[in-house]
């Protein structure tokens, strides 16, 4: 598996990222628009949700004809890209000093997708 | 096939607890204490109406983790997207159909917990989501190591976000 991530890093790299940014719009972007009503934040949502088929879903396909039944890893992976933009982003809100179990967190994190992958 | 699926209902199971440690969901309701701004009215908003607003937006976001899942992985033919196959049009209406729910729901919790708790759930419960539709669509079975590595990949993502939320606390009185 880490091989094949290796050799193909650019593409499935680029699959990933877009797909985890469009992931993280859909489920984010709306918190802080509170003049529209649930309805419309769900179909516009909804309607930009459908770029992730036309990026995550190719890779989706390659990973399932090349490695059977492993999708829970690729799905991982994805969702493990989509957790560090909400790091990031929340590092850039906060900017507060995070605690000793915040370190200790992204730790145990890699360390999963690092067991999850060998 | 049935070792995934008690992998990811236990895995669903932990938001529970996670939820209980930041004071966002409380077992021990209070219906004798008072809204603090409204004078005579049971604090029930805070107590009671918070832990079922919670645990209905972890659910509907497990639900639409569940549809978004069945469009990504049990319909996989990307092939027939040029050609205007049927396959491709549930595809959509799936994948739409779960955002649909999820989004909502994440400005609904966003009125007790913050973005990064969202996100917890979302990493929690897509990954429960998909080890049970792989289970269940492909007769996936999860290796211990698998369960070792899923199970650190939860527990990092709490601990990163496992400071009490202030807001809560000093906004919403219990």
């Amino acid at each position: 598996m880490i091989d094949f991530l290796v050799n193909n890093m650019i593409s499935v790299g680029a699959f990933l990222v877009v797909g985890a940014v469009i992931m993280f719009l859909v489920s984010f972007w709306h918190l802080n628009f509170k003049h529209l009503n649930k309805t419309t934040i769900g179909v516009i949502s909804s309607a930009i949700s459908l770029a992730l088929i036309f990026t995550y879903v190719p890779l989706v396909e390659r990973i399932i004809v090349d490695f059977q039944n492993e999708i829970v890893i690729i799905h991982t992976l994805l969702m493990g890209v989509f957790f560090v933009l909400a790091i990031l982003f929340s590092c850039f809100v906060k900017r507060s000093i995070p605690s000793v179990f915040q370190i200790i967190g992204p730790v145990l994190f890699c360390a999963g997708y690092f067991l999850l992958l060998a | 096939m049935i070792l995934s699926l008690i992998v990811a209902f236990v895995l669903l199971l932990t938001l529970w607890p996670y939820f209980a440690y930041l004071n966002v969901i409380v077992f021990q309701k209070n219906t004798s204490s008072i809204e603090p701004k409204m004078k005579g009215r049971p604090n029930r908003r805070t107590v009671g109406r918070r832990n079922d607003d919670v645990t209905k937006a972890i659910l509907a976001i497990f639900s639409g983790y569940i549809l978004i899942c069945i469009g990504f992985y049990v319909i996989p033919d990307y092939e027939r997207i040029l050609q205007g196959e049927m396959d491709v049009i549930l595809k959509m209406i799936a994948i739409a159909l779960g955002v649909f729910l999820i989004s909502p729901v994440c400005r609904s919790a966003n009125a007790y917990i913050e973005l990064c708790h969202i996100a917890v759930i979302h990493v929690v419960v897509s990954i429960s989501a998909a080890i049970a539709i792989s289970g269940f669509f492909y007769g996936f079975s999860i290796s211990i190591n698998q369960i070792g590595a899923v199970g650190l990949i939860a527990l990092g993502a709490m601990l990163t976000f496992s400071r009490h939320n202030d807001f809560i606390d000093k906004g919403k009185a219990t």
